[in-house]
């Protein structure tokens, strides 16, 4: 037996799929939240933990920084290509994000092999374990992301799904949003 | 929808205040060297997260339970903060 | 997970194939079913492992029947699955999951969940979660033996080898997995494909409940999937995050634990508290005494969730400053508890009782529950916590917590709802020997272990006879045995009952319970895609007994002009929709 085909409607101004990516976003805040939280109370009891921090590529963070920034520029404009209906310029745009993530994920190798030749390993002290620990969940959300950016590229070159353009952006946007603490966190010596 | 015409002029100018802001905490980083300065570059972290969340997110334009979604899980993190820090940081190795 | 993004229908024409229709199902019903009966079979597995243990404790020693000789780390082992198992394998996916993705689409008059391949996706997760935490138990290296909180320095440094602890760590991480989707499945469709004119305040209070418990979930959870990765870091890669050699702390973890540790108690509550809510007002022909006062009470207490966990931490050398802190907040919660069972119990008071078998079951868990309740105010106290900390005492407390919470409101809950999934309505004299089995030998096991925790009885002592002060409570653990095997065997009668009555019982109707909400108010069983029509919700969802009434129940979606003398329903509930 067939029941009644519902149309989708929504019972808030917000669209269903947005709903669902801010309460997937608060659980991802929970989780980095619970991260950040332990590494800060560890950097508070050791305050010789500055001479490590001055160990990390400063250069490198920043310059990464400016990439994620940068990503979630061209994030923000396939969202706004995509509110327009221009579907090639939406997908465009998400393509440049994921070179964006790209560069922000050599770079990361860069460093850790730099690090890793300096004997500067997670076992090394426990700065360095939570330094690997907190830039390697960020990149796995990096990695994630691309992936997502690109599926949903693919797609809506399409004219597929527009709607999704805006939930991977607004995933992305949370990633920089991580990275813009971690940065301070993690690589200010003083 | 108050986004229904979004303009992507508005969005570089958020990226060129984004930027402006990273340059900025840098070279705070490296002319000032007083404990202070901790103060202002998170600051300015706080600042910048405000401005994707803010514009890029679009939560100026989300009903207030969405902001409420986001600012109750810093809370909670908050919480987590505030019931752990004696034990770590201020008190360790009671035991 | 852009499921819902555009305007067309949503559940689509039924899907045909075998497989996609019992298997790999995107219906909510469908996953409801294989969670409830992945968590029955679960809970069946975590019974047998208290069997065992229970045995050794009672007679120690000595080979148990059906099993063999018990060694130590083998105990630790079993005690271990047995509480993972029943929290994280039984409680989660039936309270939480089963009845969740049950009753929340039909109580919202909707088809399908927001997201319903997420919805699958995450069953499936947990499916593979729960072969890994069976598979822990052969794991090479040995079992898991660290208790179910995975306490370090035991479970880094004090278990090397044993691959049974990475095993359990990776099961439980997907099984958190699983359940955030879930949480955001149920929370984005709470809120966003409620029926037209459903506001908030015309949701039943299970799906309130749900959404509460899906937050709490969702909030706490987090810093325990960062603080496990730390777990697996420590053992792995040489870090020492809890390590004090590496200026790590063990402390930490205690905190990240009970930080999530705690609130999953209130995650499994919630959902048991709204079933018994629904039973409630359907046998007693009223509507729900204080509907927004349960509702507020409930919101506060989970924000006071997240401020209490340090009682469980009393006697593991925190600062003893912040015992007062966290006793003070710890008592104050049973506060909008007291709120909510005061309401539950002022629903039947006066009420014109139909004394079904679900409303016994659901007056079982409220009497039941209310001795947990209590003994947790003694252990909610640090200076009384003290003395019966890791006692057997508070073992029978969070027994007599829990296996309300996790056997009795679900329970209540098949007995109830049994009709709207199968059509066919559960045999009541099997049912009701299945009550008072249940309740009988649920009492006779753990009333005996609050006297054993008095006595000195350590929660993980796995020979009693071993100590000269114990012995003389050795008859006790005998009668607490008998009562583990009373319990077990209590449940045949209900596995009887099940297959029987899904293939022979009477058939039920609609609305066998002649019930308001909106769940039944389709078909039983609900076809794909649930309501034959578009729901449109005109009242509250407890109009029970209005006067000058031919029926003495109005569902929340009749149009006025149905019911005799006609006019709007009187109902401090109705509310118009946002």
């Amino acid at each position: 037996m067939q029941a009644h085909a519902t149309v989708a409607r929504e019972s808030t101004s917000v669209p269903t799929g947005r709903v669902g990516v801010w309460w997937f976003l608060a659980s991802e805040i929970a989780i980095f939240g619970g991260a950040v939280a332990c590494y800060v109370l560890f950097r508070a009891r050791y305050p010789d933990w500055a001479d490590q921090a001055a160990r990390t590529l400063g250069w490198a963070g920043a310059f990464n920084t400016a990439v994620l920034l940068t990503s979630s520029l061209s994030a923000v404009l396939a969202h706004h290509a995509a509110v327009r209906g221009e579907a090639v310029r939406a997908s465009h745009m998400l393509r440049w994000t994921a070179v964006g993530g790209l560069v922000f994920l050599a770079v990361k190798v860069y460093e850790y092999a730099h690090e890793i030749s300096a004997g500067l390993v997670p076992a090394q002290s426990l700065f360095w374990s939570f330094y690997y620990l907190l830039t390697g969940l960020h990149a796995l959300h990096v990695t994630a992301g691309i992936v997502a950016l690109l599926a949903v590229a693919a797609s809506a070159r399409r004219g597929h799904a527009l709607g999704r353009v805006e939930l991977v952006a607004l995933y992305w946007h949370f990633v920089d949003v991580v990275w813009i603490f971690l940065f301070p966190l993690l690589y200010l010596s003083s | 929808m108050s986004d229904a015409h979004p303009s992507d002029r508005f969005a570089v100018l958020v990226w060129a205040a984004l930027l402006a802001a990273l340059l900025g905490s840098l070279a705070l980083g490296a002319f000032v060297p007083t404990t202070m300065v901790v103060v202002w570059v998170f600051a300015v972290a706080v600042l910048k997260a405000g401005l994707v969340l803010y514009q890029y997110m679009h939560l100026k334009h989300e009903p207030r339970w969405v902001r409420l979604v986001v600012f109750g899980s810093l809370a909670v993190v908050a919480a987590l903060l505030a019931g752990t820090i004696d034990d770590i940081v201020v008190a360790p190795g009671r035991l | 997970m852009g499921d819902a993004d555009g305007g067309h229908p949503m559940s689509g024409p039924a899907p045909t194939s075998f497989w996609r229709r019992y298997v790999f199902s995107t219906d909510h019903k469908v996953i409801a079913k294989q969670y409830l009966f992945t968590g029955v079979a679960m809970a069946f597995v975590g019974g047998l492992l208290a069997y065992v243990f229970r045995s050794q404790l009672a007679w120690p020693g000595e080979p148990v029947p059906g099993w063999g000789p018990v060694g130590l780390d083998e105990y630790n082992a079993l005690v271990t699955l047995h509480g993972m198992i029943m929290v994280f394998w039984v409680a989660m996916p039936v309270l939480v999951a089963g009845f969740g993705n049950l009753l929340i689409p039909l109580m919202v008059g909707t088809d399908d969940m927001a997201f319903p391949r997420l919805n699958m996706l995450s069953f499936w997760i947990f499916f593979l979660s729960t072969l890994l935490v069976v598979a822990s138990f052969f794991a090479p290296g040995g079992p898991p033996g660290t208790g179910w909180t995975l306490y370090p320095p035991l479970s880094t440094s004090g278990m090397p080898g044993a691959w049974g602890v990475d095993v359990l760590v990776l099961a439980v991480a997907l099984e958190f997995a699983a359940f955030l989707m879930g949480g955001i499945n149920f929370l984005t469709t709470a809120i966003n494909k409620r029926a037209r004119g459903m506001g908030m305040w015309d949701l039943p209070l299970f799906v309130w409940e749900e959404i509460i418990a899906s937050i709490v979930f969702m909030l706490s959870v987090g810093p325990l999937i960062a603080g496990a990765l730390m777990l697996l870091a420590d053992r792995h890669f040489g870090t020492g995050f809890y390590d004090p050699r590496a200026g790590g702390d063990p402390l930490l973890f205690q905190h990240l634990f009970w930080f999530f540790g705690h609130p999953e108690v209130y995650v499994l509550l919630l959902p048991a508290l709204g079933i018994v809510a629904e039973i409630f007002c359907a046998g007693a022909r009223k509507t729900l005494f204080g509907y927004r006062t349960i509702v507020w009470a409930t919101i506060v207490a989970g924000l006071l969730s997240f401020i209490v966990w340090a009682h469980h931490q009393f006697v593991a050398g925190i600062d003893p400053r912040l015992a007062a802190p966290f006793s003070l907040t710890t008592i104050l919660i049973s506060v909008p508890f007291s709120i909510t069972i005061f309401a539950l119990i002022a629903t039947l008071w006066g009420g014109s009782i139909r004394f079904s078998l679900p409303l016994a079951w659901a007056v079982a868990m409220v009497a039941e529950f209310l001795l947990g309740g209590v003994t947790g105010i003694v252990n909610g106290s640090a200076a009384a916590d003290i003395y019966v900390h890791d006692s057997y005492f508070v073992v029978a407390h969070f027994h007599y917590t829990l296996v309300p919470i996790a056997l009795f409101a679900p329970l209540a809950g098949f007995y109830f709802w049994f009709p709207k999934m199968t059509g066919r309505m559960l045999d009541a004299r099997l049912g009701l020997l299945h009550l008072v089995a249940t309740v009988v030998f649920f009492n006779v096991t753990f009333l005996p272990q609050f006297a054993l925790g008095m006595m000195g009885m350590h929660r993980r002592i796995a020979n009693p006879a071993a100590f000269e002060f114990l012995r003389e409570g050795m008859p006790l653990q005998e009668l607490s045995t008998v009562g583990v095997i009373g319990l077990l065997v209590s449940q045949a009668p209900f596995v009887v009952n099940l297959v029987w009555s899904w293939l022979r019982g009477p058939v039920a109707g609609a609305n066998p319970w002649r019930a308001t909400t909106l769940d039944w108010q389709c078909p039983s069983p609900p076809p794909h895609g649930n309501f034959e029509r578009e729901v449109v919700v005109r009242r509250g969802p407890y109009v029970y007994s209005p006067p000058g009434s031919a029926e003495d129940f109005v569902p929340q979606d009749a149009p006025d002009a149905e019911r005799a003398g006609g006019g709007a329903v009187p109902s401090p509930l109705v509310q118009p929709a946002e």
